[in-house]
């Protein structure tokens, strides 16, 4: 921005903590050009970063809060991917998607400087869960899953973060953000396959989590009886 | 795959099913096998209803108003043009 002072032919700087001025030369005069040009672009860069990214926000916060598990953290580990984001924005593909490129962002930024900080507690073991098994015995009795209705949401959401990471990251990408499985690949750094393999493991999981539960509540009957 | 699937094959396909992975050929296919198979039918209605409930449950929560002015706070600073003296 322009100042009193370069209009009457000085350029204002800020130095050691002091405002100065100095008269203008050729030389200045480019320097002050080409601030203002990168004013101009920091703006563009700004706007454009507002207008493409910070919708994204919710995404970015609903998936912070699922893989740290907490939600102060989750605030900074959003707050510290938007800031990343923004300083990268020149690195970002126009026209790209750029909820996956956040998303990839979040994921390493969470990996590197937050993930060694929680310990989180016991998850659920995916390998022990049959195929298609788990609500077998009330297909008959409650073919539609209505007592799924009874659940309350944070009891869902625990039963989410109980999953190991790798199949909670998975899962809430799918089900809570509606990724593809191709765009889930590109932020997990993994083939199609195995986020399929993961998808079916987490939600099997995350089905018997849920039976016993609601076992537990009594919404449905042991051996659908 | 053919016009006519197998249980196991159906099966196999079914979480791609709900959440639209399969080319439109293989998606018929596949969904006429659960609609028309008594065996995979309720298998099919039940994932299906799963799948629904924990999409409508678990996407509804949006990021604190505190975080998004933070956010946008920070954003106007990392907005200032370089120090020219720098």
């Amino acid at each position: 921005m322009r100042d009193a002072g370069e209009r009457q032919g000085h350029c204002a700087g800020y130095t050691s903590g002091r405002f100065y001025s100095q008269p203008t030369t050729r030389a200045s005069r480019s320097l002050d050009f080409h601030h203002s040009t990168m004013a101009r672009n920091t703006e563009n860069h700004r706007q454009e970063f507002e207008r493409e990214a910070l919708p994204h926000l919710d995404t970015v916060y609903r998936v912070a809060l699922r893989l740290s598990g907490d939600a102060t953290q989750a605030e900074d580990l959003a707050q510290d991917t938007m800031l990343k984001a923004f300083r990268a924005w020149h690195q970002f593909r126009k026209g790209s998607n750029a909820r996956a490129w956040l998303l990839t962002i979040l994921r390493h930024t969470f990996i590197n400087e937050y993930r060694r900080a929680k310990n989180r507690g016991p998850t659920v073991n995916v390998d022990e869960v049959e195929a298609f098994t788990v609500f077998r015995d009330h297909h008959d009795e409650d073919p539609e899953g209505r007592f799924f209705d009874q659940i309350v949401d944070d009891e869902i959401l625990r039963a989410i973060d109980s999953l190991q990471e790798e199949f909670r990251e998975t899962l809430i990408l799918s089900d809570m953000e509606g990724l593809s499985y191709a765009e889930i690949a590109d932020v997990t750094e993994v083939p199609v396959g195995t986020v399929k393999s993961r998808l079916f493991r987490a939600r099997q999981a995350l089905q018997r989590v849920l039976r016993d539960y609601a076992l537990e509540m009594g919404y449905i009957k042991r051996g659908g009886q | 795959m053919s016009s006519h699937t197998n249980c196991r094959d159906a099966v196999q396909n079914l979480y791609s099913l709900l959440d639209d992975e399969l080319s439109p050929e293989l998606k018929a296919t596949v969904e006429r096998h659960f609609e028309e198979c008594p065996g995979c039918f309720p298998l099919y209605q039940f994932e299906r209803s799963f799948c629904r409930f924990l999409r409508a449950r678990v996407a509804a929560q949006t990021a604190p108003p505190e975080l998004r002015r933070r956010v946008f706070e920070r954003l106007l600073l990392e907005n200032e043009p370089p120090d020219p003296s720098a």
